[in-house]
């Protein structure tokens, strides 16, 4: 189940934004009457930069969920699950160091 | 002056309001994330503790200013967008890396967090240089030629060093012991290619238009307009005595930032002056970009709502977490 809701969100995104086509004001503009004139290329370019970006992002956010899903830490009586997310104190040599809220 | 005729011109202040507290509020949190790599680790968390509580609503200014060119200048939004496209996507992407990495540095495991940290940099840094290439562009009219890129280039130089400045003023006043001698340092650093830049821009833009130059260099506006660049230099240089000093690092360590804030607010000014009644400079006016005034009257009432909720979010977090940072904790 874990990524459903998201694959549900997207989905409906998708559907929406397909589903007016040719119009981007349903019934009044139409996508072509308002797209920019920037040259092609660049479009082309920014949407890799967009893509890569974003895949790369996608990557890390999964590990890092997966990482706080294994509680790496020692805790007690404290879990990501219960209200605000608490990062318990790790030995000094740790780069975490502790203090007041953030 | 009819109310409908004022409409364009309230939304030009609103506009130009929101760009101003965007550059002063994520400038320094910019600049902060600019002078990570001359940090320790622990240095490193304590600079983004700093910033914590402030950045993500610094950054709604920006969309407030870009939301309002878009709702109420309509034909500048389209003109100043198309022609500053690759630098408006670098920008972005800028951003994107920092938010991320300011959130997952904090979770990431000890390997991974010198990535994060290092991220966290190059976002604020593409960010800053974006927006620099975009104010060059934006004030010599978005005109195309190696001159203008030349001048474009420069400022995508001077104002990452400005953010850089506040940045490291900023530091001055949240930190202490050695990360504040640091940022003293840092702050000394960032001087000269900020008055090298304001200079620039100050010489650059008269010479492009005739408009801004008839502006500033005829009698009697001239000495009329004089306090501006008088007053901007002592900022300056009061900046540069506070920094050379030790008291800076006592009770009066807000006054560089203040200073500092204080030649962003004249620059502004200076700018706003030379520009209006232009929204793209000789190009288009400010009514000649407007949308119509009952579509104006309505966003109008929509702005008297969001707007003071900001402003009021704003002061009351700077009011929270006021004082001194500590180091960076969840919890």
């Amino acid at each position: 189940m874990t990524f459903s809701g998201w694959i549900a969100t997207v989905a409906g995104w998708y559907v929406t934004e397909i589903g007016r086509q040719p119009y981007v004001v349903y019934g009044w503009l139409k996508t072509a009457d308002v797209a920019s004139n920037v040259a092609s290329p660049w479009i082309a370019l920014t949407l890799t930069m967009y893509v890569t970006l974003y895949s790369a992002l996608i990557v890390a956010y999964i590990g890092v969920i997966k990482y706080m899903a294994e509680k790496p830490w020692p805790v007690e009586g404290v879990g990501f699950d219960q209200g605000p997310l608490l990062i318990p104190e790790v030995p000094a040599d740790k780069a975490q160091t502790k203090g007041s809220a953030l | 002056m009819s109310f409908d005729h004022a409409l364009p011109i309230i939304f030009m202040g609103l506009m130009g309001l929101s760009m101003l507290v965007y550059v002063v509020l994520d400038g320094y949190d910019l600049g902060v994330g600019m002078l990570m790599p001359r940090a320790t680790i622990e240095q490193k968390d304590i600079m983004v503790a700093s910033i914590g509580p402030f950045w993500d609503a610094n950054e709604t200014w920006l969309v407030l200013g870009v939301g309002i060119l878009l709702i109420a200048f309509p034909k500048a939004h389209g003109v100043i967008l198309t022609n500053l496209y690759l630098p408006v996507a670098l920008m972005l992407v800028g951003l994107t890396l920092r938010g991320v990495a300011f959130e997952f540095r904090t979770k990431a495991q000890d390997p991974h967090k010198r990535l994060w940290n290092r991220l966290f940099f190059i976002g604020s840094g593409l960010a800053a240089t974006s927006q620099g290439w975009m104010l060059g562009h934006y004030i010599t009219g978005l005109q195309s030629g190696w001159v203008y890129n030349l001048f474009a280039a420069a400022i995508a130089l001077a104002l990452p060093a400005a953010y850089v400045l506040l940045g490291a003023c900023w530091l001055i006043m949240k930190t202490e012991g050695e990360l504040q001698v640091h940022a003293v340092r840092w702050a000394k650093l960032a001087w000269a290619p900020v008055v090298l830049g304001m200079g620039l821009i100050s010489i650059a833009t008269p010479w492009v238009s005739a408009t801004v130059r008839e502006r500033w260099f005829s009698m009697p506006e001239f000495i009329a307009l004089l306090p501006i660049p008088i007053m901007t230099l002592l900022a300056l240089a009061g900046a540069r005595a506070m920094l050379n000093s030790h008291r800076v690092l006592g009770k009066v360590c807000w006054l560089p930032f203040a200073l500092v804030i204080a030649v962003f607010i004249l620059g502004f000014f200076g700018l706003a002056y030379s520009l209006y009644p232009y929204v793209v400079i000789d190009r288009l006016t400010i009514w000649q970009a407007a949308s119509s005034p009952a579509a104006l009257k309505v966003i109008l009432i929509g702005t008297c709502i969001s707007v003071p909720a900001i402003a009021a979010y704003t002061v009351f977090s700077y009011k929270v977490f006021g004082g001194k940072a500590t180091a960076l904790r969840y919890a």
